[in-house]
């Protein structure tokens, strides 16, 4: 029993960053209609950018924060000077886009810091807390706290600030904003930047565990995309549940499910998806727009 | 393998199948213009036949790695192109094929014909499989399910590694297309054997694309209700043309295989899937010359860079220049270097027109899918 | 001087041109109804004032020259634009739609002159204070065009474009709507540009008509005149209910 409950804690945990990376997702999707593949290596280039810092000797908290602000203004020239060139309608070329982003991303990572994997710091330290046989490392309760942080504070900005109301308008209906004398370019751009803030943080989080590689986040993106899928892309409180669930049943799917584990998690992980989308097609959060004729 | 497509047989009602202003079938062609691209492309044939008794045996193997690409490419244009479908996965498929083909020869010592077959047959089932669930669920999740098989396949690779030789592959003794008579070199032979199956294919998809299933693709683009309501069923002609692009993926990837006399896991990584994307798309997905095009990037361009930067950062620089040449494609000619190409021919068909006609309206050939039809405010 | 100066105005889609040269002046204070069949170019006309297609041809706004600025900063100088489908937010509350309606503000407004103008809303629009924690998308179409309309006002624009108002409400719903349009062209100092195929409605309220054929302006004038000129009556206006022989085969966009 102990052993399973260590295997849910674990799976909730490796969840949060599928979680984050998903709600990166999300915003993108809703803001742009497209589905950005390229997150999972923005979120690299975050990390990159950290663990860069702190080798020209910046602590590790400002390290982080520079890497998120960076992340964010990546986020709005990444819209600003490629994506808002695509026709919001052509579904394949915006995939293509994100191909392309992530193409692209990935070379010059790999030009600028190499292949090799590098260790990243745990900026929470390296203790172990045991509770009754459970046992969570720093960097498992930290990592927790960071993402849940980034979330709430990304759940007020969404739902109770006027900026927040604003970015939910342009992404809902261009047209109609822009009558409204909302400028939609500058704020998708916000919303790519938002977008690619949480992205860093899950890149951040990740990397102490993962270790600092251009592919460390092929996985969880894949991982996440599985959870924008189960939970529903359109809804923000979608794929976190998502993320979260998918944390967890891979965790157990590696555990109980003999020759699964590692990276053919995935499998398992995209096996959950087709099922929930057989059955809910929009998945389990996402709303079928409320319009009444 | 059937080139059929379920498309209702309603030809008494062909016009009113044509949607209006919607993106079909691009330009029509003139009978004239026809005529000349034909011969175009016979002279074209006819001087890459003549290309194995002038160049050496490297560039002829580098000149049939282009051959095999291209048509794991045309596949991928059979998708995107003409059905709008994005396939992240069409490497991974390509690579099904060549290790289908190779472990046929080399543990079943089957002849490579019969190794061609099996190979097309598996790429047939790896497609119904992964097409059945995707294009119901519609959406982006074809691309989803794509990049997952991408990242999957090399992995699998090495987690079976008794069944596929791991990291060593799978190798042959002996060339796998051995050339039959003394007049010829087996990379002539080989060259010449690849040059006549990618020509084959691509006589094969465009006559697919030609008829009645050209014209519920060119519908399926335009928007699955107007398709559904004029009697195509967009699922099962879909997944019909997933199905048929996965086959010959599979071909080429299993010739790509005869011609380097190997299947490693590390030709397939998930880039390499993405590559073959780059190429449809830069070539040009509505083209067959595009395909050869983007093959053509794709071989040549690794070593084009690795002359300007040496070692393990070249092959980066190659990643990096395809994905500026793909943004810029995605963004100013959708329609890639084979369309930019057909552009700037009518372009200038119209100008040297409008030159002997000043007063002419311009209700030249509509090419809709080039007008890029942004009316949202920004 | 007029507050909307149009000359030869043209604007397309793709290569197809809809509006083939448009002279057109809006007086302050007015109220003007774009009358026309189907296809005629009234919802394009509206655009192009707001760029909101490919337009050419001059526009001035109070005087200032509307070419070249962005559909948001035309709605920033004061222009407020109820489109076709009215462009609520389906997914939003009542309430959340009309403050988004405040954005364009001429002059940076403080939070309290907004709460002000939400007040006077929901006192024109009782139905809508009533249903103000309600998602826009569950109204009723009638309950939506006011909505569309109030979020506009908002805006304290001193020009409004209305487009097709009438649409998919019934007679009466309609009737009412049209006859609060004179009320707040007094109460919120407005001068309004309506576009509308309902030329018997429209021209009950309207101060001047003009009617619009084929892009192109056919008549202009007080509107008792065009009730009364028959010939143009039974050609554009009578005509327009049932023959649609010469409207263009372009399909409305809606979004």
């Amino acid at each position: 029993m102990t052993e399973f409950l260590q295997i849910v804690l674990d799976g909730l945990m490796t969840g949060v960053v599928y979680a984050a990376l998903a709600l990166a997702l999300g915003v993108v999707f809703q803001g742009t209609g497209m589905l950005n593949l390229s997150q999972g290596e923005l979120a690299v280039v975050a990390a990159y950018i950290a663990w860069a810092c702190t080798q020209a000797g910046i602590p590790i908290w400002p390290a982080i924060a520079i890497a998120i602000v960076a992340s964010a203004v990546l986020g709005a020239v990444i819209y600003h000077g490629v994506v808002r060139f695509v026709p919001p309608h052509r579904e394949d070329s915006l995939m293509t886009l994100g191909v392309t982003l992530l193409l692209g991303l990935n070379a010059i990572v790999s030009m600028v810091w190499g292949t090799d994997p590098r260790a990243f710091p745990s900026p929470f330290g390296t203790w172990v807390a045991n509770f009754g046989g459970l046992r969570l490392t720093s960097q498992q309760l930290g990592g927790v706290a960071l993402v849940g942080a980034t979330m709430l504070v990304m759940a007020v900005v969404f739902t109770r600030t006027t900026f927040g109301l604003r970015l939910r308008a342009v992404a809902q209906n261009p047209r109609s904003a822009a009558y409204l004398g909302l400028r939609s370019g500058l704020w998708l751009s916000a919303g790519w930047a938002a977008a690619c803030a949480v992205g860093a943080v899950a890149g951040i989080v990740a990397a102490p565990t993962a270790g600092l590689s251009p592919a460390m986040m092929t996985v969880p993106l894949l991982m996440a995309l599985a959870a924008a899928n189960i939970g529903g892309i359109s809804s923000r409180v979608g794929v976190v549940v998502g993320g979260l669930l998918i944390g967890l049943l891979t965790a157990i799917g590696g555990r109980y499910i003999p020759g699964l584990g590692g990276d053919l998690n995935v499998v398992f992980a995209f096996a959950a998806v087709i099922a929930v989308i057989l059955v809910k097609p929009a998945g389990l959060f996402g709303r079928e727009s409320v319009v009444r004729a | 393998m059937s080139a059929q497509i379920a498309v209702p047989n309603r030809s008494d009602h062909r016009e009113a199948v044509r949607p209006p202003s919607a993106p079909n079938g691009g330009p029509p062609v003139r009978p004239a213009a026809a005529r000349v691209s034909f011969w175009l492309g016979v002279v074209a044939a006819l001087l890459a036949a003549v290309v194995p008794f002038v160049v050496s045996d490297y560039d002829l193997f580098n000149l049939s790695r282009v051959a095999a690409v291209a048509i794991g490419v045309a596949s991928l244009n059979l998708l995107t192109g003409f059905s709008g479908q994005v396939s992240l996965g069409q490497g991974a498929i390509f690579g099904i094929g060549g290790y289908a083909a190779m472990m046929s020869m080399r543990f079943i010592e089957m002849p490579a014909w019969a190794a061609l077959l099996v190979a097309i047959a598996v790429g047939g089932v790896v497609g119904l499989v992964i097409g059945l669930p995707a294009t119901r669920m519609g959406g982006f999740n074809l691309g989803l399910l794509t990049i997952v098989i991408a990242a999957l396949f090399p992995v699998l690779l090495y987690r079976f590694s008794d069944f596929t030789g791991g990291q060593a592959g799978v190798t042959l003794s002996a060339p796998a297309l051995p050339s039959p008579t003394e007049a010829l070199t087996d990379a002539q032979w080989l060259y010449l054997v690849v040059l006549a199956l990618l020509l084959a294919t691509i006589a094969f998809l465009n006559r697919l694309v030609g008829r009645r299933t050209g014209r519920a693709l060119s519908l399926i683009r335009a928007g699955r209700i107007l398709a559904v309501s004029s009697g195509v069923d967009t699922h099962l002609v879909k997944l019909q043309l997933f199905v048929i692009s996965s086959m010959i993926a599979a071909f080429g990837g299993a010739i790509f295989a005869f011609v380097l006399g190997l299947v490693v896991p590390e030709s397939y990584p998930l880039i390499f899937s993405i590559t073959i994307l780059v190429a449809s798309v830069v070539g040009g997905s509505r083209s067959w010359v595009g395909a050869i095009l983007g093959a053509a990037l794709v071989v040549y361009l690794p070593s084009i860079t690795s002359s300007v930067i040496p070692g393990e950062a070249s092959a980066y620089l190659a990643q990096l220049v395809f994905a500026v040449v793909l943004g810029v494609c995605v963004i100013v000619a959708p329609n890639g270097i084979a369309g930019g190409i057909r552009r700037l021919a009518i372009w200038m068909r119209r100008r040297s027109r409008a030159r002997r006609s000043p007063r002419t309206a311009p209700t030249a050939s509509p090419m809709p899918e080039t007008t890029p039809d942004r009316e949202e405010p920004r | 001087m007029s507050l909307l100066e149009i000359q030869n105005l043209r604007a397309r889609y793709g290569r197809v041109e809809v509006l083939h040269g448009v002279d057109l002046n809006v007086e302050e204070g007015s109220i003007v109804a774009l009358l026309g069949a189907n296809g005629a170019g009234k919802s394009t006309l509206l655009r192009a004032i707001c760029r909101a297609v490919d337009t050419s041809g001059s526009c001035r706004f109070d005087g200032v020259d509307l070419s070249g600025r962005s559909t948001a900063a035309i709605a920033h100088l004061g222009i407020g634009h109820v489109p076709e489908g009215r462009g609520t937010f389906a997914d939003f509350t009542v309430e959340e739609n009309l403050r988004l309606g405040a954005v364009s503000r001429t002059r940076a407004r403080s939070r309290r002159e907004t709460d002000a103008d939400l007040e006077l809303v929901y006192e024109t629009f009782p139905v809508l204070r009533e249903f103000r924690r309600r998602q826009a998308g569950a109204l009723s179409g009638g309950q939506a065009q006011m909505l569309a309309v109030a979020r506009a006002l908002l805006g304290r624009p001193r020009l409004l474009l209305v487009d097709e108002p009438s649409l998919g409400l019934a007679p009466l719903t309609a009737r009412d709507l049209f006859d609060r349009f004179t009320g707040l062209r007094d109460e919120w100092a407005l001068t309004v540009l309506l576009a509308e195929q309902n030329a018997k409605l429209s021209l009950t309220i309207a101060d001047r008509a003009v009617l619009l054929s084929r892009g192109r302006v056919v008549h202009d004038g007080p509107s008792g005149d065009l009730a009364t000129v028959d010939a143009v009556h039974a050609d554009y206006l009578g005509a327009s209910e049932f023959d649609l022989s010469h409207a263009d085969a372009r399909t409305k966009e809606t979004r």
